[in-house]
């Protein structure tokens, strides 16, 4: 590394200190200590976090910058990787699966500068491997570290800054967040703990509550507003948050057409989690460039947004169906406006029907008063009706994997949790969660000390979900029971996989309600996948799932994959029925979509809506949980359950040792189709994997080939050289990939 | 089970408002401030102390007032709400220095339409019209006597009317409003003098708490996780059934010892039916076994829990099933499993088994779950005589007076059970539901005869008399003789009561335009709730363990029926200084704490405490409150009413054993330790306790 770092000011792009940066620079002493940084959006915190991350590289240390998202990651890592280039190896480390070939338990392989998301970071820490790399970070600076209080992601978060906390190596810890009213209690959580706190908004902030009567017309006020904001300054941008996903694409159509003279020519763009990645960087562009002056977004996005501006108005108080934004969240993404030394302006708007009255409102925002900074266990819900398998179940098994054989008693799992900031609940669930993975065999107790379980241990590593590690085993486990010749194993097809992960993930995309149609859309797909020579019927949907009322058996899979059922009796037949119909609809559509079927054609012949909104996730998960799943597809997960309860020979043993193998093989197949969504995704792994991955061969070369028509290998292994060349392949590429396939005998 | 719901949020929020409105800020840290702080247990605004308070009311850091918000129906068990709200007070009166005042605001206490009320001391109730000589009246839900302690053991009393409408608008309230009246009370109620007749008790409650550190290291206390009490009457329950359905003697060591070896987590059924003694089913009585415990709610509503579940999957032919138990059982398995092989260990377990059978209805039950065809006999016969009389409720009200008495014929014919078979069969059978659609119509169908139910009914609870007609118990067990109010014989009485039933079922299913229910769901409802019957009894497995470990070196009030343990077992009720407050001023002893055990040596109490789903918090504060209590005397000095003179003690009583079972965690424990129980442990531990006991010998 050669960067000046001796001063916070030798890094500062204008050779000038904020406020806050001066206070840091005057107030902190030494570069041992962990560190809180509290102020408003735009004061410099990033630049403070940047200078610890570079102070400890000076002394062969690992530094890491935790972001809560990757998209937050991938523009951090787009802005210091060309600000230090050449002179600091900057990495990305976000375990997205479609981009990146990590291990999402393993260290990244290279980089002093680590950028990385919470989930990412703390699946690393439950690899007892990756013990000599931890004990190599020298500093860990977490931004938006307020969002420990966060309802989703708060526990990940709290979890990973208490492991830090506890590691022997003591790496500092420099939380970067909004200003928030209790500090001392922070300090007293990462003592020993210096703290940096400015309250004061730079550049100022002015916030305005506009009232509306019954009468107004909402998108008529919105239209006034913005083109009173953009002719009033030519400069001016401005950002809008709406409640629901939809209403951004509905409001960004109105807007464009009726400020389409002021707006930009891109138009009113919306940002929104339903757009792909790029299409989000695309928009993005567009708004920095200003090509579009205005963009609509959501209010779930106001801590992922990075887009400046110097105009934000907040049109929804009320969130119907879901809880309305405080006045800190309303904070949150007022604060957006404003940018450099310009002043930012920030409007509400409030309607008779809202819970506040414009003047209480208009005073809440003006004393801002600043949140507290606590553990979402302490935040306003019920976290002891939550289910078994929940957040202390999964805490807990991060907890021991990371032990490794050691394992750890009940009571060093509770200390552990004692020493988080809201954890007090963790440690009151700890026997509870140790009881769950048992039951589950994901641990086992040995006199009192806990260890996890293969099963476990591989589950842990690849961060599945725990119900969805053990309800898979668990099916594996009863057909072998079944099924002393493993006939079944032999015969499990490629979307057997995919409709069981179906079944037991939640994040799969609802694709459609059951229905007639949807049922006789998947018997005809069916029905042409067992007339195809290519391709077979998965088994789960033969011998379980297909059936009309009363004659499917997909309870019994449920049954085996631990799902449970909210209905009884028949109802329950036909709720799992239904369900199972659903999942091999998903099944079907994916598996058409990682051959390279395009979205509108699948649209089209499954009638399936906005697959191009959801594809881009749901393939990222499904690579995640598949990634997964080859893992626990091992003997030795299997092994006491043959020993056992078959009785197994070793001549069985051997024999499912070698099925388990082929699933794997499966697996990686079908993984290399989602992430290319091409039938030669496949081709392109295995040429990677044995040039080191240097093959040249990539996703480029892939559209090439499917634009000349070529839909698998064996039509590609037919064509000749110039053949290949004629579609716009490059010719070194061509023989690299001709000689594969010849020696491959494809 | 405690009555808590989200109402009492509400309750809160008005009072909330009035605070503010008073001129306190939320969460301020100087000036006129106020916590109205989350219920996470864990997180307790007051330092040393367990329980969140619903308000605190500040000047600055000192804390001026605590609020305590209740509300409750349910007379029957208002003691367990009393010592709950109380202990709350003890353990911020211990940890506190500032003298604050206690404010209890107590609401759909007073009748509905009457204004909310302060109250300070109890001479201040109006008198209750309905009761002969001069009592002051209790407030709803509320016990006489608890509500007297109520109000002296707080400085300030706030009850509210039943349907208190701002209650109602407080979600609407914006920022700034307030419900004029509660603010005034609350006004008044903050200027309140603190009651210094009650410090006494304190200052002794701060000393047990100081000592009791010094003597148990709380770092070595363990979590409890264990379920004997509900586990033991589902091995119960397993192990009579399947005696009767094989009808031969089954050894229970073996029974358990095969049930705690292989029922862990999911075992494969049809191993499991291979060993004995399961073994000896046919396999048609095992698919009739185990699909019956499989059917059967251990405990309904929103979470339903069975006894266990049955998976099956099929595959060509060949059939998997396996068989998951409820983690009760499971628990308790494990638990037994340790035990078997002491010495007398399987005794203590038959002769407890012995004693549920003895239980009114038990015997009935298990005949029948064992026997599916008796009860397809008795559901043809309530179909064959009922169903065509459903217009016609006089003769309805013949019949089941008819059947009623044990003696009928027609009804022994078929089984001479002592429960009344046969209206529970009608019910079910006209899909009616008890609360909703009988009791609602009782009352009125029983006064249109110009009687009152309140004179004549059990206990004067009208809901009492449809449990006691199923039960098969003489409808007029419970009348005193001399009783002036009874207005009715007893046969016309009796009469009148089958009369109201039958109007009641005829009008019900009328209204509802219900048609009769298949059979098939009948005789399934009907077998559930004989099943239910014996898991929810209140009989107390739990107590083998203490009869095992302590029973030759203690009197247990549920072993020992000699005239010596009698005399003994008088020294486990424990009369409180609330007790005998309410006993002076107004002759009703109320909050006394019965015990379950004394040591032979007379030198140990014992308690023992089972809880399930979560209650285990509210069971804790209950026995620290309780235990607090039990260490305190009170003096009145000459007249009671002058509380000047009131002062307290410490009274020396025995030590005191709590055994707990059920989910109790270290720092529950530390809190009843420091409320005063000198041991507090579970069954695991038993050993430890005999040895204490017997080393005071």
């Amino acid at each position: 590394m050669a960067v000046e770092v001796s001063s916070i000011l030798a890094l500062a792009p204008s050779k000038t200190l904020t406020d806050l940066q001066v206070a840091y620079k005057e107030e902190i002493v030494g570069d041992e200590t962990n560190l809180l940084i509290s102020a408003p959006t735009n004061s410099g915190k990033s630049l403070i976090g940047e200078h610890c991350l570079l102070q400890v590289l000076k002394a062969q240390k690992i530094a890491i910058l935790v972001e809560p998202l990757r998209a937050l990651a991938q523009e951090k890592y787009d802005e210091l990787s060309s600000k230090y280039k050449g002179t600091l190896k900057v990495s990305i480390s976000t375990g997205d699966y479609r981009l990146l070939d990590e291990q999402y338990t393993n260290p990244p392989p290279n980089g002093e500068l680590i950028i990385a998301t919470p989930e990412r970071l703390e699946a690393i820490f439950r690899n007892p491997k990756a013990q000599p790399w931890i004990d190599n970070i020298g500093c860990v600076v977490v931004d938006e570290a307020h969002l420990v209080a966060d309802k989703f992601r708060g526990a990940t978060l709290e979890h990973l800054i208490t492991t830090l906390k506890c590691l022997e190596s003591k790496p500092r810890g420099v939380l970067l967040s909004a200003t928030i009213g209790n500090v001392e209690k922070v300090r007293n959580w990462l003592e020993p703990c210096q703290v940096v706190s400015v309250e004061k908004r730079y550049p100022p902030l002015h916030k305005h509550v506009i009232a509306l009567s019954e009468t107004d017309n909402i998108t008529e006020k919105v239209v006034e507003w913005l083109r009173t904001v953009l002719l009033q300054d030519q400069k001016a941008q401005a950002l809008i948050f709406v409640y629901q996903t939809k209403q951004t694409e509905a409001l960004a159509s109105e807007l464009t057409k009726a400020v389409a003279d002021i707006c930009g020519e891109a138009g009113v763009l919306p940002y929104h989690s339903k757009l792909s990645s790029q299409q989000r960087n695309e928009n993005r562009e567009l708004f920095i460039s200003g090509a579009s002056r205005v963009v609509i977004s959501t209010s779930a996005l106001a801590m992922g947004i990075n887009l400046p501006c110097t105009h934000v108005l907040v049109r929804d108080l009320t969130f119907q169906g879901a809880s309305n934004p405080d006045v800190s969240t309303l904070l949150q993404m007022m604060g957006r406006a404003g940018r450099g030394n310009i002043e930012g302006h920030a409007y509400v708007l409030c309607k008779p029907s809202d819970d506040w009255q414009p003047e209480v409102l208009q005073q809440s925002l003006d004393d801002e008063v600043l949140p507290d900074f606590k553990s979402v266990f302490e935040v306003e819900e019920d976290w002891r009706n939550t289910r078994e398998d929940d957040v202390a179940t999964i805490q807990v098994s991060a907890y021991l994997s990371r032990k490794g054989d050691v394992g750890a008693t009940q009571q060093e799992i509770e200390l552990f949790f004692q020493q988080s900031l809201g954890g007090q609940y963790l440690a009151d669930n700890v026997a509870g969660a140790l009881t769950w993975l048992e039951r589950h065999l994901l641990a086992w107790n040995e006199d009192g000390n806990f260890k996890l379980t293969v099963l476990g241990k591989k589950a842990c590593l690849s961060v599945l979900p725990l119900p969805l590690a053990y309800g898979y085993t668990n099916l594996l486990r009863d057909l072998m029971s079944l099924d002393d010749s493993d006939e079944v194993l032999k015969e499990w097809q490629p979307l057997d996989h995919i409709i069981a992960l179906n079944l037991l993930h939640d994040g799969i995309p609802n694709l459609g309600r059951f229905s007639a149609k949807l049922e006789s859309i998947v018997d005809a797909w069916a029905e042409k996948q067992s007339q195809n020579r290519s391709s077979e019927v998965p088994l789960l949907f033969k011998e379980w799932l297909r059936g009309k009322k009363d004659y499917s058996k997909a309870i019994e899979v449920f049954g085996s994959l631990n799902i449970s059922i909210p209905k009884q009796g028949k109802q329950a037949d036909e709720w799992a029925r239904k369900k199972g119909y659903q999942a091999t609809y998903a099944a079907a559509i994916l598996q058409e979509r990682s051959l390279g079927v395009s979205v509108p054609r699948i649209e089209k012949q499954f009638g399936v809506k906005n697959l191009a909104g959801v594809e881009e996730r749901w393939r990222d998960d499904m690579l995640w949980l598949l990634a997964g799943l080859s893992k626990l597809l091992d003997i030795r997960t299997f092994y006491f359950h043959l020993v056992e309860e078959c009785e197994a020979s070793k001549e069985r043993i051997k024999r499912v040792k070698g099925l388990l193998k082929k699933q794997q093989r499966q697996i990686h197949k079908l993984m290399e189709q989602i992430k290319y969504c091409s039938a030669l995704g496949p081709l392109i792994r295995d040429m990677q994997q044995s040039n080191r991955g240097k093959a040249g061969v990539g996703i480029q070369t892939i559209r090439n080939l499917e634009d000349g028509g070529i839909e698998s290998i064996a039509q590609l292994a037919k064509l000749s050289l110039d053949e290949i060349v004629s579609m716009g392949v490059r010719r070194d590429i061509t023989e690299k990939i001709s000689g594969y396939i010849r020696r491959r005998r494809v | 089970m405690a009555v808590q719901d989200r109402t009492g949020n509400k309750y809160e929020q008005l009072l909330a408002h009035s605070i503010q409105a008073l001129g306190y800020e939320k969460d301020a840290e100087s000036g006129l401030n106020y916590l109205h702080p989350s219920k996470r247990p864990k997180e307790v605004v007051i330092d040393g102390t367990y329980i969140q308070p619903d308000l605190v009311v500040k000047n600055s850091r000192t804390v001026e007032a605590v609020i305590y918000v209740t509300h409750w129906s349910k007379s029957r068990n208002c003691a367990f709400k009393y010592w709950r709200t109380w202990e709350e007070q003890a353990q911020q009166r211990v940890v506190l220095e500032e003298s604050f005042i206690s404010i209890n605001s107590i609401f759909e206490a007073l009748p509905e339409g009457t204004e909310a009320q302060i109250f300070t001391k109890t001479d201040q109730l109006p008198i209750d019209t309905k009761r002969d000589g001069e009592w002051p009246i209790a407030f709803r839900g509320w016990y006489p006597g608890t509500t007297y302690a109520l109000i002296e053991s707080f400085d300030v009393t706030i009850a509210f009317p039943v349907g208190y409408q701002p209650v109602k608008e407080v979600v609407n309230y914006a920022i700034g409003q307030h419900d004029e009246i509660t603010t005034k009370l609350l006004k008044t109620s903050l200027s309140a003098e603190v009651k210094p007749w009650l410090d006494g008790q304190w200052c002794i409650l701060k000393e047990i708490k100081s000592l009791i550190g010094g003597l148990v290291n709380f770092e070595n206390l363990q979590n409890t996780e264990s379920r004997y009490r509900i586990g033991l009457l589902h091995v119960y329950l397993f192990y009579r059934l399947f005696s009767k359905l094989v009808a031969k003697d089954v050894s229970l060591e073996k029974f358990v010892k095969t049930l705690a070896e292989n029922a862990k987590f999911e075992s494969d059924l049809t191993k499991l039916t291979k060993k004995e003694p399961f073994s000896f089913l046919t396999e048609e009585q095992s698919d009739y076994f185990f699909d019956l415990l499989a059917s059967i709610y251990v405990r309904s509503g929103k979470n339903p829990i069975m006894f266990c579940e049955i998976k099956d999957i099929e595959l060509r032919g060949k059939t998997l099933t396996k068989i998951e138990f409820n983690k009760d059982l499971r628990l308790c398995l494990k638990d037994l499993g340790e035990h078997l092989d002491q010495d007398g260990f399987v005794n203590a377990m038959i002769s407890a088994f012995n004693r549920y059978d003895k239980l009114n209805g038990v015997e009935d039950a298990l005949l029948d779950l064992a026997n599916p065809e008796l009860v397809k006999k008795k559901e043809q016969f309530v179909r064959n005589k009922f169903e065509p009389l459903l217009k016609n409720p006089n003769k309805i009200a013949e019949l089941l007076e008819q059947f009623a008495s044990v003696e009928s014929d027609d009804r022994v014919e078929i089984a001479p059970d002592s429960q009344n078979w046969i209206l529970e069969m009608l019910i079910y059978l006209t899909k009616l539901n008890p609360a909703e659609d009988i009791y609602v119509r009782l009352t009125s169908e029983f006064e249109k005869s110009g009687h009152s139910v309140w004179n004549h009914a059990p206990y004067s609870d009208y809901a009492k008399i449809l449990p006691i007609a199923l039960q098969g118990i003489d409808l007029c067990a419970h009348w005193k003789p001399n009783s002036k109010k009874i207005t009715l014989t007893e046969p016309e009485y009796k009469t009148l009561v089958w009369k109201a039933i039958a109007n009641s079922i005829c009008n019900a299913f009328e209204e509802r335009e219900n048609n009769f229910e298949e059979s098939a769901l009948i005789i399934k409802r009907y077998q559930e709730v004989k099943a239910r019957r014996i898991i929810s009894s209140d009989l107390n497995g739990f107590e083998i363990l203490i009869e095992h470990f302590l029973g030759d070196i203690c009197y247990l009030s549920f072993v020992d029926d000699s005239d010596e343990a009698k005399e003994a077992l008088k020294a486990r009720i424990r009369p409180t200084w609330q007790t005998e407050v309410t006993k002076s001023l107004w002759n009703v002893p109320a909050l006394e704490t019965w015990l379950e055990g004394v040591s032979k040596n007379g030198e140990w109490l014992i308690k023992v405490q089972s809880a399930q789903d979560g209650n285990e918090g509210h069971k804790t504060k209950e026995l620290a409150g309780r235990s607090r209590a039990m260490q305190l005397e009170w003096n009145s000095g000459k007249d009671a009413l002058d509380r000047k003179a009131w002062s307290f003690k410490r009274i020396e009583i025995p030590k005191t054993a709590l055994v707990l079972d059920g989910d109790w965690s270290s720092l529950k424990k530390k809190n009843l330790y420091e409320a005063g129980w000198d041991w507090v442990g579970d069954v695991s531990q038993l050993s430890e306790l005999r040895t204490l006991i017997k080393k005071s010998d």
